[in-house]
């Protein structure tokens, strides 16, 4: 994706209850890139299983957690900055591997990077032919 | 919003139950609650009617495989009917399409 971009971060506190949200705002982001309704719905779906994930584990006392979104003429990732020791149970039991089937089938990109202290979970979505319209 | 009906007019001995609105992280807690008391020992089948069912995530998922492992321990079963297109998508990606009975007529 092109160097172009809007940016934006959302802090939201680690409660069940904000996931709901979070999968609203982002439908209202990527909508606004001209995907079509099937994808928009595709995106809420990951964004909201990996927000579920982070919202479950129980390794960090962290209260608040980023997700910060690119959006670009031609497409829009995510970025999850997470913890090293959430990441490495993140998609443990039935649960972790529906979500982690769920987000590898409906994005484009899906990547897990770690340093000593936190680990990144990035995920894009091309606009390609879903377009609206 | 989520909710959660028993309806057994139909009379055929099964526990029929009508589920409405999202299942995710915050109301997965009370779904499964309700879902595994009606179940109890697992002896009768169980209908679930989804047709005004609009989300469920991996949580609920992982729910309903929970309920099948114990109906199944009697030789009963999970009937799951009508679901949303957008739904039967995650059943598809997850196998579990293979694993419930997905029906459409009641």
């Amino acid at each position: 994706m092109n160097q172009n971009f809007d940016e934006i971060i959302i802090n939201l506190p680690k409660k069940a209850e904000y996931v709901g949200f979070i999968r609203l705002a982002v439908s209202g982001l990527v909508s606004r890139i001209g995907f079509d309704i099937d994808t928009v719905e595709d995106i809420k779906v990951v964004v909201s299983e990996i927000c579920t994930r982070i919202v479950s584990s129980g390794c960090d006392s962290g209260r608040y957690y980023d997700v910060r979104f690119k959006l670009f003429d031609e497409g829009f990732q995510a970025f999850f900055k997470v913890p090293n020791c959430l990441a490495g149970n993140l998609f443990e039991g039935d649960s972790g591997d529906f979500a982690k089937a769920i987000i590898s089938s409906l994005t484009d990109e899906f990547s897990i990077t770690c340093n000593d202290d936190d680990c990144i979970i990035t995920i894009g979505k091309n606009l390609g032919d879903s377009i609206n319209g | 919003m989520f909710e959660m009906k028993v309806d057994n007019h139909g009379g055929n001995g099964k526990v029929r139950i009508v589920l409405s609105g999202e299942i995710d992280i915050s109301t997965a807690p009370e779904f499964k609650t309700r879902l595994y008391e009606l179940i109890g020992d697992g002896t009768q089948d169980i209908e679930l009617i989804c047709d005004k069912l609009s989300y469920i995530d991996s949580t609920g998922l992982g729910i309903l495989v929970g309920a099948l492992k114990r109906v199944k321990n009697h030789q009963n079963n999970v009937y799951i009917y009508r679901l949303r297109d957008n739904i039967k998508k995650l059943f598809r990606i997850t196998g579990l399409d293979k694993v419930f009975i997905l029906e459409e007529a009641v």
